[in-house]
């Protein structure tokens, strides 16, 4: 059963997290790669803070506030930034992230990281926290099919098509990109901060280039801004892997036959929805 | 022409993209409720000057002021609060949304309403009223629900219009509305754009290559030759021109 409840927590952990990819991707095509930043600050920033004594509640306050720099950051580079150079700018970003974390040993422990992370007493037990997880992943769906079906979500399918006319119409595309973005990387916040009472160690790896992979991988292959599409996407992502678990291969293998699979269905999906996905010129 | 009139108004305008001067020095005024023409020939400056009025192209030197306001440091989005609507040679609705949504996207932002309103019912009936409105003026009610890429040229031309009908503004700046079109429709287009300007009271530039279809619509037109105003008049005046005629027919017989 342990194993089914860590799959479960898995796919709500991506679920969350891709919740936010999909906002800014699949919704909005805007190429926001910035998401593993936020989600392993946030896991940082709470982690940090509780080993300096304060409460669950301030932990999490502090980081949420750091989240919130952090999206304010990405979306300064989005509105003086062409649009490859946000991308490159967000990709960017995990390096430096990742090198920062590396450096500032004192703080972060380093590349041995931190261990030892205790769970939340209402969430003390893997079946709780899976379940808790699960709840949120349900919750992040419902916030992501009420803001599709709102004005702003009208305005970010919108904008992927053609930001030009939406403008025209009187919408700022800056503010919607910007709400795509600071959505996105709080919900990847939360993600890290579940994530974390999960693994209960925290390392530079945690909010890494696999990790950005497997969240585009989720947001592509939901290129529609629908919900289900969202919810399959993050099942096969999460499940496929799963399925070389019993076909007793090398452990070595088994990681980059995952990469592999990634790679295939990427090949699979862009090929047959490129034109959906990928921002197209623009003639006005 | 009395610049105190003008709804908006053009001084020396210029826009260059690169070395190539697009737009050079085109000074133009138009009075409120006016329906004016700009024809041309290809890469004439056409797109652009609508593209410079609301805020989409760049200015070298020049100023636009509308509604007696300086709108130059205005962004297109802001420009279109202002009271500037467009319409796009190119994609002018959301291929990707249903075609009811395309009229729901310009309705709310012309509407004003408060976010919180669109989780009542009161927004969704008032959504609805409007959309089918709207729809059924155009004769596309049969695709409230379809997506609007599914449309054919003329069907995306009227639901851009329909879409246009909503604009709580003053200028609305229309670019090709033929473009695509099967001759069939270009009627019921020619009629939508007369009732924006009547009923509507909306003043309108016109972008457009059938002069036909353009002198029947337009009060004045304006020919721009190579980035520069060559000549504006009325367009039976227009029409004689030998050099217009040329560019157009290939003789100035």
């Amino acid at each position: 059963m342990g194993y089914l409840y860590t799959q479960l927590a898995r796919f709500s952990e991506a679920a969350i997290m891709s919740m936010g990819a999909h906002l800014t991707i699949a919704v909005s095509g805007i190429f926001f790669m910035g998401i593993p930043v936020t989600f392993s600050l946030a896991a940082y920033a709470m982690v940090i803070s509780q080993n300096f004594g304060l409460p669950l509640i301030a932990a999490l306050g502090v980081a949420l506030g750091a989240v919130l720099v952090a999206s304010l950051i990405f979306v300064l580079a989005y509105l003086k930034l062409s649009a490859d150079s946000f991308t490159v700018f967000t990709l960017a970003s995990i390096l430096a992230f990742d090198a920062a974390l590396k450096s500032w040993d004192g703080l972060t422990g380093g590349v041995l990281g931190i261990a030892g992370i205790t769970r939340p007493a209402f969430v003390s037990t893997l079946v709780r926290l899976a379940w808790f997880q699960f709840g949120l992943a349900i919750l992040a769906f419902a916030v992501e099919q009420i803001i599709l079906k709102t004005r702003l979500g009208r305005a970010m399918q919108a904008m992927k098509e053609n930001k030009y006319l939406v403008e025209s119409l009187g919408v700022s595309s800056r503010r919607v990109g910007a709400s795509a973005i600071i959505i996105s990387s709080f919900v990847a916040a939360i993600a890290g901060i579940v994530a974390i009472w999960r693994i209960q160690f925290l390392d530079p790896s945690f909010g890494g280039i696999m990790l950005l992979i497997e969240v585009v991988t989720i947001a592509i292959i939901a290129a529609k801004p629908k919900v289900k599409w969202l919810a399959v996407a993050t099942l096969i992502i999460i499940l496929l892997p799963e399925a070389l678990r019993f076909l007793n291969l090398p452990s070595t293998i088994v990681g980059h036959l995952r990469n592999l699979i990634y790679a295939f269905i990427l090949l699979i999906m862009i090929k047959n929805i490129s034109e959906k996905l990928m921002p197209q010129k623009r003639f006005i | 022409m009395d610049k105190q009139e003008d709804l908006i108004r053009l001084e020396n305008l210029s826009v260059k993209f690169g070395k190539q001067m697009v737009l050079d020095n085109v000074s133009l005024g138009i009075k409120a409720g006016e329906v004016v023409g700009l024809i041309g020939p290809n890469g004439c400056g056409k797109t652009t000057l609508l593209n410079a009025i609301s805020g989409f192209a760049p200015l070298e030197t020049g100023t636009i002021s509308f509604a007696g306001r300086d709108i130059m440091n205005l962004a297109p989005d802001q420009r279109a609060v202002l009271g500037i609507g467009r319409s796009f040679q190119h994609a002018g609705v959301f291929k990707e949304l249903s075609v009811s949504d395309n009229i729901i996207i310009g309705a709310e932002k012309a509407e004003k309403f408060p976010w919180f309103w669109m989780f009542s019912t009161r927004y969704r009936e008032k959504m609805d009223k409007i959309v089918n409105n709207t729809l059924a003026d155009v004769g596309l009610s049969v695709h409230k629900k379809s997506l609007a890429g599914i449309l054919s040229g003329g069907q995306i031309r009227l639901l851009e219009l329909a879409r246009l009908q909503l604009f709580k503004g003053k200028l609305l700046l229309i670019d090709e509305p033929t473009a695509g079109v099967a001759p069939a429709l270009r009627q019921q287009l020619a009629k939508t754009i007369k009732k924006l300007n009547q009923e509507y009271g909306f003043t309108i530039i016109i972008v457009e290559h059938d002069l036909k279809f353009l002198f029947d619509l337009v009060d004045r037109a304006v020919v721009l030759v190579d980035g520069r105003k060559y000549i504006e008049g009325r367009p039976e005046e227009i029409q004689k021109d030998a050099r217009l005629k040329e560019i157009y027919f290939g003789t100035s017989e």
